[in-house]
């Protein structure tokens, strides 16, 4: 079975794609409700799930002009809101033909099962109900999506960044913070209770170090909130950024981490004096990218190549630069969410967590890209390339 | 033990293997711990089970072991009360708010081993 899932948020439509093709049906993708016509149009789908508020065309427009055209009377519309949540909202929904009206977040089970039990009820009823288009007058909806579209468009960036901190900080602090408090009481306790046996002063010794590892990892939880919340909250002044001298200072730190592990870094650029528009985060970015490539990494010889390079897109020149590293490397699944935290869709990426999210943030202030691909392409177990474009001032 | 954290794995097993319990196994994603509890031949008594993992949560790899073995004593661990509804209404045997001490989940494991009933449902 063909859905079309249409979502102005691409990092929802991977998860909604993802949860899908779980069902083992075949997805296909829209950002708005004109490319979700124009897709309907030379396609044959059953299924349609769709945002309500996004550009061009919004979610209800999609679903009257689906309902208008007969052609498209037996497919299943569903919609799939985070913005439009009242109950008035959803007797319009139902009122212009939408079969199922879903509030985000849900949980990816519980969205499974309702898009199971609609495609089963499908397909055990013979006399499917016809859809009879939308009575009301046409012009009577335009006043009221444009009053609505108005209201909301204006508030939406603002309510959803809002929403979206929000969130973030309550999973922080509900996920990562309460594990780390978890293993320092779990720590303590096992130091308690060892104590009495001093022939098990190993057990002892290894709780202290993780205790101690623990803080390091609140410590630097809570830097890297700070930091991305100054991201978040205003503009950043950039400049003209010697790329090659912050390297070096980030090599020199980053050596430090796990001294007593060997680690060969070298760096192949294309130029010694390269200058980049961004500012002193650069660093933070640095390292970040070198720490993750000695912390995830089990050969005894930690080997990180820097390959920084020139190239042009869209008439922008960029350096390039390549953090190529034999450590565990990312499956292909987990390289588009190590950026993200997705945490309330029941994807846990904590592991390598928090600083990538706040290297992307970084990057993008930079009107940068960051991206990950695997070393040795098709073989994720033979390390990872973490690959920067940072815009070239000269 | 279904956990991801490598050192609540440790602390977990060294605080139970001191208190006199054995641990079957450890699995570190829901996946790993459905695969695991298929292939015991004598199953655990309780699994302790932690939610957010990646690949599969902690409810969807309940409710898979619960459909295998429906007398399985479950101990839901998680710091996010809100799913709290859900985990109880698929099955489980309780569900302990983290951070918690060990006395008061060995508590819960032995109300748990109490109350196994030996009989496997299929």
């Amino acid at each position: 079975m063909k859905i079309l899932i249409v979502d102005d948020k691409k990092e929802n439509l991977y998860l909604l794609k993802r949860i899908i093709n779980k069902l083992g049906h075949e997805v296909v993708k829209a950002e708005n409700g004109k490319e979700a016509l124009e897709k309907l149009h030379n396609d044959n789908f059953k299924m349609i799930i769709s945002d309500i508020l996004m550009p061009v065309m919004d979610g209800f427009q999609l679903c009257i002009a689906v309902r208008k055209n007969n052609k498209f009377n037996d497919i299943r519309f569903i919609f799939y809101t985070a913005t439009y949540l009242e109950k008035e909202d959803e007797e319009f929904a139902l009122k212009i033909g939408a079969d199922i009206f879903l509030r985000k977040p849900l949980d990816p089970t519980k969205l499974i099962e309702i898009i199971k039990n609609l495609i089963q009820s499908e397909e055990i009823s013979q006399d499917k109900p016809s859809k009879t288009g939308i009575k009301e007058d046409k012009e009577i909806f335009n006043l009221y999506s444009e009053r609505l579209i108005n209201k909301l468009e204006k508030k939406r960036l603002e309510l959803e960044k809002t929403y979206n901190r929000a969130e973030f900080y309550k999973d922080l602090l509900s996920h990562d913070v309460t594990n780390i408090f978890q293993s320092i009481l779990s720590g303590i306790q096992l130091i308690e209770l060892l104590i009495r046996h001093p022939e098990k002063l190993d057990g002892s010794i290894k709780s202290m170090e993780i205790i101690k590892e623990q803080i390091y990892r609140g410590t630097n939880l809570i830097y890297n909130v700070r930091k991305l919340s100054q991201l978040e909250e205003g503009e950043i002044s950039l400049g003209k950024v010697d790329i090659c001298k912050i390297l070096k200072k980030s090599i020199i730190s980053v050596k430090k981490i796990d001294s007593k592990r060997d680690k060969d870094i070298q760096v192949d650029s294309v130029g010694k004096e390269l200058y980049g528009q961004a500012n002193n985060l650069l660093e933070d970015v640095f390292d970040n990218i070198l720490s993750n490539a000695v912390k995830h990494n089990n050969n005894p010889m930690v080997e990180i190549k820097i390959k920084i390079s020139r190239v042009q897109k869209n008439g922008i020149n960029y350096l390039k630069i390549e953090f190529l590293d034999n450590g565990i490397g990312i499956d292909d699944i987990k390289k588009n969410m190590i950026f993200i935290k997705a945490y309330s869709e029941g994807i846990s990426v904590q592991r390598i967590g928090l600083g990538l999210t706040l290297v992307k943030k970084i990057i993008e202030k930079y009107n940068g890209k960051i991206w990950v691909e695997d070393r040795v392409k098709g073989d994720h177990f033979k390390g990872s390339n973490f690959i920067l474009l940072i815009p070239e001032v000269t | 033990m279904v956990e991801d954290e490598p050192s609540l794995q440790f602390f977990y097993k060294k605080l139970l293997t001191l208190n006199g319990f054995e641990i079957a196994e450890i699995a570190k994603n829901g996946e790993e711990a459905v695969s695991m509890f298929k292939s015991f031949s004598e199953k655990p008594k309780v699994i302790l089970m932690d939610h957010r993992m990646p690949i599969k949560n902690g409810i969807e790899a309940s409710k898979e072991i619960l459909q295998i073995d429906n007398k399985v004593k479950i101990i839901f661990i998680s710091a996010d009360s809100s799913i709290k509804e859900d985990v109880h209404s698929i099955g489980v045997f309780s569900f302990k708010d983290k951070p918690f001490t060990i006395e008061h989940l060995i508590e819960e494991i032995k109300k748990a081993v109490g109350n196994y009933s030996s009989s496997s449902s299929n």
